[in-house]
């Protein structure tokens, strides 16, 4: 039976603070865990890396998640399951998104990709899509669609 | 080994690759770096499967010209090391292998090193001792603040929580329209502008703690560009905001730097890392040093963003402890200063 908590793979939400933000990511979680990757799509200051840190905080994580849009891949192995967090905003080519090796990190734990749409074709199959788009009363839209 | 062996240091982190000989104690005979767009017209242009082992087909060829620019044969050479971590695996790996087997077929030292170590060192470049100081790390990737007892001894202090400094400069430049790289355009239009005009927040300012957070500023200019669309293209618009972000990002950075080397008791300060360029930054450090008597090492340009030579460098302070690294140490993408050492 599902509960009223249960999300299904196609669904949006409207965030008002980083407390309900923290709240869907815990609703989202199970769906993320099915996918293993996830793709978080949205425009700067949007608040996609505070989602992870989200994710990070409810898995237990103890280090301190900052982002990797320079160093390009973080792995955390300190919670529950092992959160790998990779950002494609820098890149600019299909060959620098291959380089990464992120087949590496598919298969035991979950994978976020921030601005992972700017090379969809490179998602892996069923990558959970999340889309962030900021309200202009600052509260933010947040859809997902997992594919079957 | 003598103390004086050249030392060839390869660097692959993350982009690019680097590689770099030394002559112990500062005197760095070649500094190569191979970027991206070097290797892809090579190729004649972006091939994906080329690309994604460009460190691979780099490393080679570059550490011949580096030998060769230095006008050393390998047989010279008294060590080879390479940056181990923190870095992207794959990048480190080829790095990381390359300079192992080259020590191994020559039979001399490997040593397996930290890319944030060779950092926190490059302001020192020739000195033989480290002295006990407070070190500001702020560069696209990394923003920290560490306590350096001497080379091989550091104490984590503060980091950031999100964005590094020089990711915020680089996105905010972005979200004003500004071209690539965006923090060197925003520290030259921001020269003539008023920094006092707008005021971005400035997070954990009054924090307690020598932590940062830079991400809120984005969500701040992104909102302020919503409800001010005209503003930019004002005379002096662009100037004031420009002035006024980088306000914000410098004034936590020296903030927290100077209560670091409060809490510390000491009296001196380096800076490295790629955002050490930034006018305003090294601008206001000095005043800083100058006004609370405390000694500045800054280092020189090529030294503060991504190189081998300051890998060299670490390297010669690591040989000078009497440590070398085992040929069997495997890479170590997440480690931390201040940490695992």
């Amino acid at each position: 039976m599902a509960t009223d908590n249960a999300v299904t793979s196609e669904g949006s939400a409207v965030v008002q603070s980083l407390e309900e933000t923290r709240e869907l990511a815990s609703r989202l979680l199970p769906l993320m865990r099915k996918a293993g990757s996830v793709s978080l799509e949205g425009p700067l200051g949007a608040g996609k890396t505070h989602l992870v840190k989200a994710v990070a905080s409810l898995l237990g994580v103890t280090e301190p998640v900052s982002s990797p849009t320079f160093t390009l891949l973080h792995s955390y192995s300190s919670g529950a399951y092992p959160l790998h967090h990779s950002d494609w905003y820098r890149l600019e080519s299909e060959g620098e998104v291959l380089g990464l090796g992120l087949e590496e990190y598919l298969g035991e734990g979950v994978l976020l990709i921030e601005w992972g749409d700017k090379f969809p074709s490179l998602l892996p199959k069923d990558t959970l899509r999340i889309r962030i788009t900021p309200q202009h009363d600052e509260s933010r839209q947040i859809q997902w669609t997992l594919k079957p | 080994m003598s103390p004086d062996s050249f030392i060839l240091a390869i660097e692959s982190s993350c982009d690019e690759t680097a590689a770099a000989v030394l002559r112990p104690p500062g005197t760095i005979l070649s500094s190569l770096i191979a970027s991206q767009a070097e290797e892809h017209s090579r190729f004649g242009g972006v091939v994906p499967e080329v690309a994604s082992r460009n460190h691979l087909l780099a490393v080679d060829p570059l550490v011949r010209r580096a030998l060769a620019e230095a006008g050393v044969t390998p047989r010279d050479l008294g060590a080879v090391a390479a940056t181990s971590g923190p870095g992207l695996a794959p990048a480190l790996l080829v790095g990381a292998s390359y300079a192992k087997g080259f020590a191994l077929a020559l039979g001399i030292p490997y040593l397996a090193l930290n890319h944030l170590e060779g950092h926190l060192l490059s302001p020192f470049l020739g000195s033989e001792e480290i002295p006990h100081h407070v070190a500001l790390l702020v560069s696209g990737g990394h923003t920290q603040l560490t306590e350096v007892r001497g080379a091989g001894r550091y104490t984590l202090l503060g980091r950031t929580l999100d964005d590094a400094a020089g990711e915020a400069f680089d996105k905010t430049a972005k979200l004003l329209g500004l071209p690539y790289p965006g923090g060197i355009e925003i520290d030259r239009l921001a020269a003539e502008g008023n920094p006092l005009r707008h005021e971005f927040p400035q997070a954990l300012m009054e924090s307690g703690n020598l932590d940062f957070s830079f991400s809120g500023l984005k969500t701040s200019v992104r909102y302020f560009l919503e409800k001010n669309p005209l503003l930019p293209s004002s005379p002096n618009g662009m100037a004031d905001l420009c002035a006024s972000v980088r306000h914000a990002i410098v004034g936590v950075l020296l903030k927290k730097t100077a209560r670091a080397v409060e809490i510390s008791g000491l009296d001196r300060v380096a800076v490295s890392g790629g955002v050490a360029a930034n006018r305003a930054l090294r601008e206001g450090l000095q005043h800083l040093c100058t006004t609370k008597g405390w000694t500045l090492h800054l280092p020189s340009p090529e030294l503060a963003t991504d190189n081998a030579a300051m890998m060299a460098f670490a390297a010669m302070h690591h040989l000078r402890a009497g440590k070398q690294s085992s040929v069997g140490i495997e890479i170590s993408p997440q480690w931390q200063v201040g940490g695992r050492f």
